[in-house]
């Protein structure tokens, strides 16, 4: 566990709030990052050319075109084999990549990117403004682009300039286009992708980033290799050159006790998925290295807002007090999460000062009981009102939310609550709770930013917004904070937004979770992201 | 001959079309759109009418159907809605691994359950027999998620002897047929118990016949009346078996395939359901059911040709 307690030094959330803070705002949906993390093993001697690095995964990516799909396996992927107009760096600043310099128009419709000029495509031909221009519009057209409403046009004006222009003013944008899951984030040769048709992304891949696809055989390897030419041009990573390594492998390795034993058998240098459980075992190994450290979630139940049981305030502020979760990120998450004081993760600008966020969620069993019978909910076992047993359903789609859930049921029935749960698979899950059949559902929320509050404005219903909430203070406020082009007003617009959320009982947070990776020793100079994990690696090298 | 041929062949198609129907409409009966798992959970109504459109899915379930049948007699099972892959390439990109490990572990199952079956009946009420039975019975009994996790902690982790999971190679090479030895076994420890328990029985039945009693007083020695008179006929009932015991596991190799990372057909199809990927579910059950009725014509074939006796005119 040593390893793990020197990380969480490491990694100081107020430092991480602090950055965070200075960085900009985001899309509403699907808002930018904050922080990053310090590398573990930083400075570990002269670095070695040559070798394989070996990660392992729980699961593949469907289609290595960017911005075709947004998953995540697909976006950690696309890290290494693309690089985007503009970077986060592990201080969440923006920072150049493909473009080295850009400005916006005074009324902020106008953003103008110039590009490098010594920039190649895997295949060897050269990255210009055209290839932007294309990926842009093709990606437009696609199922998924429909949260890019705010860009009107872009066009090329000249080989290495890239002019976008939107609809309304944002302070978003930015933000946006350093996310590798966008399509103007990664940048493919449009050439190769207008030969390949649908073979591209799967048989055919040709961006500009560290690593070459040499072989894929989905769901079970991909085999990457050294781009020779690579230069990132900035000063996120130490190394703005070609990667070390020889070859980069990412294996696909489902069962959670497989990755373990693979890492015992140094089959493999990094495991990306360490289950919790597993923490301690691997912690005890000689020879490797656990990492355990935030990640901007918020793992919560949110109820159906339109059933009558929790259109009682007092049910669903009962609810919330029921639990410990403590308890829960102990005996489920294994101590590897972070129970949640509030709802938004504290690392993300915006989120309330937990002294003023956790008397919403804190535990008060006594408190939640006086609440169910002011409201008339009565009895010593289950509670019943009017004939009328408290009982109701809440829907999860995963098995470490079973789990939890399972623990909620328990703390639920000390108050005379009964909780049933119901496990579906993720599509009849999502067809479910679109449709409002659910009384409750469990999600283990991952963002980026606040700007994910527009889960619960009115407009959002019946998906993303699965509570069916729907107040005009709340659509009003975070209406406000997506207009708003000042930096602390926003994050002040989001903390009200939060305290609304708290108040009201809307949700009930529960933890946040850990990204968790292993490592072997021979792996030097690894430094993950708190939102992009493993993220582009360029500085890693093996012994 | 013949006769019983073409009935078998007309009950194939017979049973093919029935699973292709019941296949069609599981999948469209399960709660789930695969429109939205394409397109996402937020996007606006009419992307996603406009997406449904485009892959077919707006016909009447009869007209999708007919298109899907038509297109499959031509050997096109349609694109996956996941991958945008021809279904036929995602599947035959699977089925050589899972038919090398369902293969191994068939071969396994026969090798160790037979010879241990007729051991078991030769040596009736003996300890061997109950050793054997007892351990039949122990490989059987254990699930299977336990013992290849077991397995690998001993043979991988502590002894490094085998790889821990994945697929080094066919298995005619020498680092493929080690990373399939694990699984093999894992897979062939249950369905050992059966063939062994199986061939006992069958084994002590036709001991008990006459015929095995003129042999025996004709002064044959005890193995030429077991292996010679007795097996030949005991196995009858055990090939039959294993004929169906092929089939289910071709597609049923799904929690030996997920714990030790095998990119093969099972896990195809477990993903695909998870994401309503109808093409694909269609398409692999389709394929496995004819490989199980193919399986099943030819132990029928192999079973008149086994036992003269049977004369299915």
């Amino acid at each position: 566990m040593v390893a793990i307690e020197q990380v969480e030094r490491r990694v100081d959330r107020r430092e991480l709030l602090a950055t965070g803070g200075k960085i900009g705002l985001l899309a509403a949906t699907m808002p930018a990052a904050l922080g990053g993390v310090k590398s573990v093993a930083a400075q570990d001697g002269d670095p070695v050319t040559g070798g394989t690095l070996t990660l392992i995964r729980q699961d593949d990516a469907l289609n290595l075109t960017p911005g075709i799909n947004s998953g995540l396996a697909d976006i950690a992927a696309n890290f290494f084999l693309y690089d985007a107009l503009v970077i986060k760096d592990f201080n969440g600043e923006v920072q150049p990549a493909l473009a080295e310099s850009w400005e916006s128009s005074e009324d902020g419709l106008t953003w103008t990117f110039n590009l490098r000029q010594d920039v190649q495509f895997h295949s060897g031909e050269p990255f210009t403004s055209a290839h932007v221009v294309d990926h842009v519009e093709r990606w437009l057209d696609r199922p998924t682009s429909t949260k890019l409403a705010l860009l009107e046009s872009v066009e090329a004006p000249d080989d290495y300039t890239v002019v976008f222009t939107l609809s309304s003013p944002t302070l978003v944008f930015l933000n946006n286009i350093s996310q590798t899951e966008w399509a103007y984030a990664s940048i493919p040769n449009m050439n190769k992708v207008a030969e390949a048709g649908d073979e591209y992304g799967i048989t055919v891949v040709d961006g500009t980033g560290p690593y070459i696809l040499e072989e894929w055989v989905q769901d079970d390897h991909m085999t990457l290799v050294r781009n020779p030419n690579y230069a990132l041009g900035n000063p996120v990573y130490e190394n703005n050159g070609p990667v070390y390594p020889d070859t980069l492998v990412i294996r696909i390795v489902p069962e959670a006790t497989s990755r373990t034993n693979m890492m015992e058998t140094s089959e493999a240098d990094l495991n990306l998925h360490v289950a919790p459980r597993d923490v301690e075992l691997l912690s005890g190994f000689g020879g490797l290295t656990v990492e355990s450290f935030p990640r901007v979630s918020s793992n919560h139940i949110g109820f159906n807002m339109e059933k009558p049981l929790f259109q009682d305030i007092n049910v669903r502020r009962a609810v919330t007090h029921a639990i410990r979760r403590d308890e829960i990120t102990q005996f489920v998450m294994f101590g590897q999460a972070d129970p949640a004081e509030g709802y938004l993760h504290p690392d993300v600008p915006g989120a309330l000062p937990r002294e003023e966020s956790q008397q919403y969620v804190a535990y008060d069993a006594d408190l939640a009981r006086q609440l169910l019978e002011e409201s008339g909910w009565v009895g010593d076992d289950i509670r019943e009102k009017d004939g009328q047993s408290l009982t109701f359903t809440t829907y999860v789609s995963t098995e470490e939310g079973e789990q939890i859930l399972q623990v909620v049921q328990d703390h639920l029935k000390d108050v005379g609550i009964d909780m049933q749960i119901s496990r579906l698979d993720p599509a009849a899950f999502s067809d479910a709770t679109m449709a409002g059949e659910h009384d409750a559902r469990f999600i283990p929320m991952i963002y980026t930013t606040a700007d994910h509050m527009y889960f619960f404005i009115t407009d959002s219903i019946p998906s993303p917004n699965t509570v069916f909430y729907s107040n005009a203070e709340f659509d009003e406020l975070f209406a406000q904070s997506q207009t708003s082009i000042d930096e602390e007003e926003r994050n002040a617009l989001f903390g009200q937004l939060e305290t609304h959320l708290l108040d009201q009982a809307v949700v009930v947070p529960i933890q946040h979770v850990r990204w968790i990776f292993a490592q072997q020793e021979r792996i030097h100079d690894a430094r993950y992201h708190n939102i992009h994990g493993a993220y582009k690696l360029t500085d890693t090298w093996v012994d | 001959m013949t006769g019983f041929i073409a009935r078998r062949v007309a009950l194939m198609v017979l049973t093919l079309i029935g699973v292709s129907i019941l296949v069609f409409l599981i999948t469209r009966l399960t709660p789930g759109d695969p429109v939205r798992q394409i397109v996402g959970p937020d996007a606006p109504q009419e992307r996603v009418d406009e997406v449904r459109h485009d892959l077919g899915l707006d016909r009447p379930v009869l007209d999708q159907y007919l298109r899907f049948m038509g297109d499959a007699l031509t050997g096109d099972l349609g694109q996956s809605l996941r991958t945008r892959q021809p279904v036929i390439e995602e599947l035959g990109a699977r089925f050589p691994l899972t038919f090398q490990l369902t293969t191994f572990a068939v071969t396994i199952a026969v090798l160790v359950g037979v010879p241990l079956g007729v051991v078991s009946a030769a040596k009736r009420d003996t300890a061997l027999d109950r050793l054997a039975t007892v351990a039949a019975l122990f490989g059987a009994s254990m699930p299977i998620f336990w013992i290849a996790i077991m397995a690998t902690l001993l043979f991988a982790v502590r002894l490094s002897w085998l790889p821990t999971a994945g697929n080094d190679g066919p298995i005619w090479t020498v680092s493929g047929f080690k990373s399939f030895i694990l699984p093999g076994i894992t897979l062939a420890l249950g369905p050992i118990a059966l063939v062994m328990r199986l061939t006992r029985s069958s084994m002590l039945e036709v001991l008990s016949r006459e015929y095995v009693g003129v042999a025996r007083a004709k002064g044959l020695a005890e193995s030429r009346v077991i292996f010679r008179h007795a097996l030949r006929n005991a196995l009858l009932p055990v090939i039959t078996f294993i004929g169906l015991l092929y089939g289910s596991l071709l597609g049923g190799a799904v929690v030996t395939e997920t714990i030790f990372s095998l990119n093969g057909v099972g896990r195809l199809v477990v993903t695909a359901i998870n994401q309503r990927d109808y093409p694909v579910i269609q398409g692999a059950v389709l394929m496995l059911a004819v490989i199980f009725t193919l399986i099943n014509f030819v132990v029928d074939i192999m079973y008149a040709m086994l036992d003269p006796r049977i004369r299915y005119e």
